[in-house]
């Protein structure tokens, strides 16, 4: 007999290994244990011990790319049997089973696309082919009991038998599905490559944290109270803006743009704000947020906010800002996960205001809570600014005086 | 021997018209216009004129490829020969034959074969077609010097005498077999002639540069075989004029012997005869010759305008039978 | 009735002869002699020396002849003793009458067969114990026809001589005295068309000449141990009637050929390729080959009966086309 020696997985997240070296020549006569080949994954160069005894015939070449379970090559019994091996006949007599499952699992290949299959040809008939094709059966789940372990027509019957012994399960009724095609707009283009791009060139990573808003109500609530003295219905979006930008001026390496070598911090805080449009997201800026009062701010945000609404932002309303901000707690949602809008290096999402039991001292108490959600590029920041920033997001959200301070 | 004045005219006009065309078919190879080689005849025009003017209706001819032209004698349009010499549509075998065969079946030709030799036995199968029909035809066979020493020239002549087949075998002796000249690849001097006694045919040898002198050679055998004696055996001696292909430069013969040849051109030859005996004056035979050249340039013209054969030509002679 | 391949091929002859007077008949020792093997026996005194004729040994003039007499009208039957000899005519047979009609033209018809006898015969030795079909099978423009009972023998001759196409005729000299059933009276069988000589299963056996009879003792053989056989004997190898080997191999799945010439270039190596190009989806394994070990045929019978393959040898085959492993 002979047996596979295969790609063994060293490490979690490992799917394929590099060969480095066989420490032993084709043809030497191993032993189980012996270290006969160091192979590379993507943190170590690790020695590779034999599996069985017998004489080695090498299949996968120094240099050679090798998924996890796929054969690297095998260990003979008898002189007879490597010769086979070396003339082609190289598949063992029975394959052990683990190994294949394993590599089952690692290539789960479309039957059509299966001659190759973790670097093993897969031997077939054409009709045994055909058929699995026409029952969509990938090839690796077929056992060869041909010549040379050859699937043959039988094999892929037997299969089907087996199957159909297998508990039956009802038909699922497919509903008629009608598709309509519809192809993307202008905006929403824009909008999918800049999320795409975003998240393909960032290192993304978001934080969140509850947060108790019972004050920041009620302080908005006396606010409200004082509309016709303000000449504004302030909103609580304004107050979450306003500390946002508060933040921002103690924290001003996340007021910055980064183009994957330099990171720009800017002095003024132009805060770009999230608004859901039918047509699509758009994100007008406020420019110079940092030296407004509450009431400009407000005005200047529901000024952004209707024109993008009516389709009338003008050029530049969407450009230059240094931090976004984005309020989704008008929905039921608690929180999310936002995407940063290049090339600044954080957003911040507020979600929706829940009464909750919520223990104060230790007392159980009802209280409002929201959460507060940060992304941020973890090639910018570590967690350490994170949490300062969030800390005092939560002072100040907490202590709503200190926003209008 | 006394000739009609038709019939030394009829004579001329085949011997014009094949070196006509030959002279045209070298012309337009140089041109590019024929694929593969050609192998000119010019010199070898009385062989054909002589021997053919004692033909009849029903007789059969396996011709030769020198001089290729001669289907032009037995009544074979030009349109045709031009358009199987340039490979197109028009040709007898819409251009997939080739230069080699150039015939036409329905004015008694039977093909023939560039293997040279293979297909002399062909001409004994036309002439069993005459015996079991019982009429006195004959199956007229060409070939050269070089052929004559091929196997399947021998097997044909000799099932032709045991059936007593009526063949008129044509050794036509241009003298060179390629560069191989007959003196030194035929062990005797008539490379016809001294063979046909081994199968006990009659034979006669010819001056080959003489259409007349072919002639009547030629008619004392075919009036034999027509007799009912028999095959027998032409032998005419000429000169390859030209090079076995275009581009053959010669060197393996001597110029001055080819200078001296010329001497004896059959077209010059029968010229002067007509002149002589007052036959024709040079004005008439200008005619004739601008008459026939005008013919091959149409014809040349049609060839060119005819297509070239499609890839569905290939399947359509290949089996009578639909399969 | 009962009669042998070689009466059924006299008959056919006969019956031809008696029907056309345009068809006449000629090679060595076919007249007085009736032929070495006895098939044209009886003829000359019937139809008369001007139609059956002897010639010398000449067979590039047998061919030569044949050819400009099909092309002048005759329809000839032109004889060349044994197979071998059609190598002596080759050039006459592959390049004037294959290519002929092509050369020439739609004017050039070629209704002529050339008969021959071929194969293995008990010590017969290398030069007259040839089998022929696969040496012409690539000469485009020829029909080759090898039939294997009286039966077939007789209604493709008479559809060979009625041919205006030159066909080579392949008979098998071991054949000649085999028997078989023939109805009474006229009938042709079509050219170009395959019979299944026994149905089955399992793996089609595409079995030429003398082969197809072991075949079908192979498959008598393999039926006892639960092989169903389906034997197809092409009778026309050009044109090949590929649909009924396509119908067979789509219920099978398995294919081998058996034939009697060198395996090298042979018959099984131009099904083989044919059939792994347009069939490859319906195959269930490499095709067979059954055939001659590439030596020239050796005098010793013990040893030419190694040489050939017997139903043992096929038997093997089609044992390995259905083995689990």
């Amino acid at each position: 007999m002979s047996f596979e020696l295969v790609m063994p997985r060293a490490g979690l997240t490992m799917v394929e290994g590099t060969i480095s070296t066989w420490t032993v020549p084709e043809g030497t006569a191993v032993k189980k244990g012996d270290a006969i080949m160091e192979f590379e994954n993507e943190k170590n160069t690790i020695e590779f011990a034999c599996t069985h005894d017998g004489i080695l015939h090498i299949t996968a070449q120094e240099g050679d790319v090798v998924a996890v379970g796929a054969p690297i090559g095998y260990v003979a019994e008898s002189q007879e049997e490597y010769a086979a091996l070396c003339g082609g006949q190289s598949v063992p007599a029975a394959a052990p089973e683990p190994a294949a499952a394993t590599q089952a699992a690692a290539a789960p290949v479309a039957a059509e696309k299966a001659p190759e299959s973790g670097g093993k040809r897969v031997r077939i008939t054409g009709l045994a082919r055909k058929m699995a094709h026409q029952n969509q059966i990938p090839l690796t789940e077929l056992k060869g009991t041909g010549p040379n372990g050859r699937i043959i027509a039988q094999d892929v019957k037997d299969y089907l038998a087996a199957k159909a012994e297998a508990p039956a399960v009802a038909p699922v009724q497919q509903p008629v599905d009608d598709v309509k095609k519809i192809p993307l707009s202008g905006i929403r283009k824009a909008i999918a490559r800049n999320m795409y791009t975003s998240l393909q060139e960032m290192a993304q990573c978001t934080a969140a944290v509850e947060v108790d808003v019972t004050d920041l109500l009620a302080y908005r609530q006396k606010l409200v109270g004082q509309q016709e003295f303000l000449g504004c219905k302030v909103t609580v979006n304004d107050l979450l803006c306003m500390a946002t930008v508060k933040m921002l001026k103690k924290h001003p390496t996340a007021n910055a743009t980064f183009d994957g070598s330099m990171l720009s911090v800017h002095s003024s805080v132009n805060l770009s704000v999230a608004v859901a449009a039918e047509a699509g997201l758009m994100v007008p800026v406020v420019k110079g947020a940092d030296h407004m009062g509450l009431v400009e701010l407000h005005q200047a945000m529901k000024d952004l906010a209707d024109r993008a609404r009516d389709k009338q932002l003008r050029d530049g309303d969407q450009s230059n800002g240094t931090f976004t901000v984005s309020n989704v707690g008008m929905f039921p949602i608690d929180w999310s996960t936002p995407i940063i809008n290049p090339p600044q290096v954080a957003i911040l999402g507020f979600g929706r205001s829940v009464k909750k039991m919520v223990v104060v001292g230790d007392e159980p108490k009802i209280r409002s809570m929201m959460h507060m959600f940060l992304t941020f590029d973890h090639r910018v920041f570590d967690g350490l600014e994170v949490g300062r920033i969030l800390e005092d997001m939560k002072t100040l959200v907490e202590n709503p005086e200190l926003i209008t301070l | 021997m006394q000739y009609t004045e038709k019939f030394l005219t009829d004579v001329y006009r085949d011997l014009l018209s094949v070196r006509l065309f030959e002279e045209k078919q070298v012309e337009i190879y140089a041109l590019g216009k024929v694929p593969g080689h050609i192998h000119s005849g010019i010199g070898e025009e009385a062989t054909y004129a002589g021997v053919l003017a004692t033909r009849k209706e029903g007789d059969y001819f396996k011709i030769s490829h020198r001089p290729v032209g001669a289907g032009c004698i037995l009544g074979m349009p030009f349109e045709t020969m031009f358009g199987e010499l340039m490979g197109r549509v028009s040709g007898n075998a819409n251009g997939l034959g080739g230069v080699l065969h150039m015939v036409s079946r329905e004015h008694g030709m039977v093909g023939f074969s560039g293997t040279l030799g293979c297909d002399i036995a062909v001409a004994d199968g036309a002439a069993l077609s005459i015996q079991m029909a019982g009429t006195d035809n004959v199956s007229y066979v060409f070939y050269g010097d070089g052929t004559s020493s091929r196997g399947p020239v021998h097997e044909a002549m000799n099932l032709a005498a045991i059936w007593k087949l009526p063949v008129l075998f044509v050794c036509n002796n241009n003298q060179f077999a390629i560069s191989t000249s007959a003196g030194y690849g035929v062990p005797v001097p008539h490379p016809g002639a001294d063979r046909a006694a081994a199968y006990g045919m009659p034979t006669r040898i010819v001056d080959g540069t003489d259409a007349l002198s072919v002639y009547e050679g030629a008619k004392e055998l075919v009036d034999g075989i027509r007799a009912g004696n028999g095959p027998a055996v032409l032998d005419s001696t000429c000169y390859r004029m030209r090079g076995h292909f275009e581009g053959d430069q010669m060197k393996y013969r001597d110029a001055a012997v080819t200078e001296e040849w010329k001497k004896k051109d059959c077209i010059v030859r029968m010229e002067t005869l007509l002149r002589e005996q007052g036959v024709m004056t040079e004005e008439q035979m200008q005619a004739i010759r601008a008459e026939i050249s005008a013919k091959i340039d149409a014809a040349v013209a049609t060839a060119e305008a005819s297509p070239e054969p499609t890839p569905e030509d290939l399947y359509r002679n290949l089996y009578a039978e639909q399969r | 009735m009962q009669m042998t391949y070689m009466q059924a091929i006299s008959a056919a002859l006969q019956e031809e002869m008696r029907r056309d007077d345009k068809i006449l008949m000629f090679g060595e020792d076919i007249a007085e002699f009736g032929n070495i093997f006895g098939v044209t026996r009886g003829m000359l005194e019937e139809f008369g020396p001007k139609r059956v004729r002897n010639t010398s040994i000449s067979e590039t003039a047998i061919i030569g002849t044949a050819l400009g007499a099909a092309v002048t009208g005759l329809r000839p039957v032109a004889e060349l003793m044994y197979a071998d000899f059609t190598m002596v005519a080759f050039s006459e047979i592959f390049h004037c009458v294959s290519k002929w009609r092509f050369m020439h033209g739609a004017d050039y018809r070629l209704p002529l067969v050339i008969r021959c006898a071929m194969g293995s015969s008990f010590g017969a030795g290398a030069e007259h114990s040839n089998c022929v079909e696969s040496l012409f099978m690539h000469a485009p423009g020829l029909t080759v026809i090898s039939p294997t009972t009286p039966y077939d023998a007789k209604g493709l001759l008479k559809s060979a001589i009625r041919s205006d196409d030159p066909i080579l005729f392949c008979e098998h000299k071991q054949l000649y005295q085999t028997k078989g059933e023939v109805p009474e009276g006229d009938y042709t069988i079509p050219i170009g068309v395959a019979d299944v000589k026994r149905p089955g299963t399992d793996v089609t056996v595409i079995a030429v000449g003398l082969m197809v009879r072991r075949a079908l003792e192979a498959a008598e053989t393999l039926a006892k141990e639960g092989i169903s056989v389906e034997v197809i004997d092409p009778r026309t190898l050009v044109p090949f009637d590929k649909e009924t080997v396509f119908q067979s191999l789509r219920k099978t799945h398995h294919v081998v050929v058996a034939e009697e010439s060198n395996k090298t270039a042979g018959i099984g190596a131009e099904l083989a390729a044919m059939l792994q190009e347009e069939m490859y989806d319906e195959l269930d394994g490499p095709i067979g080959r059954v055939a001659a070990l590439d030596v020239p045929m050796p005098y010793n019978i013990s040893l030419e009966k190694y040489v050939i393959p017997d139903a043992g040898r096929i038997a093997e085959a089609v044992r390995a086309q259905v083995a689990r492993y």
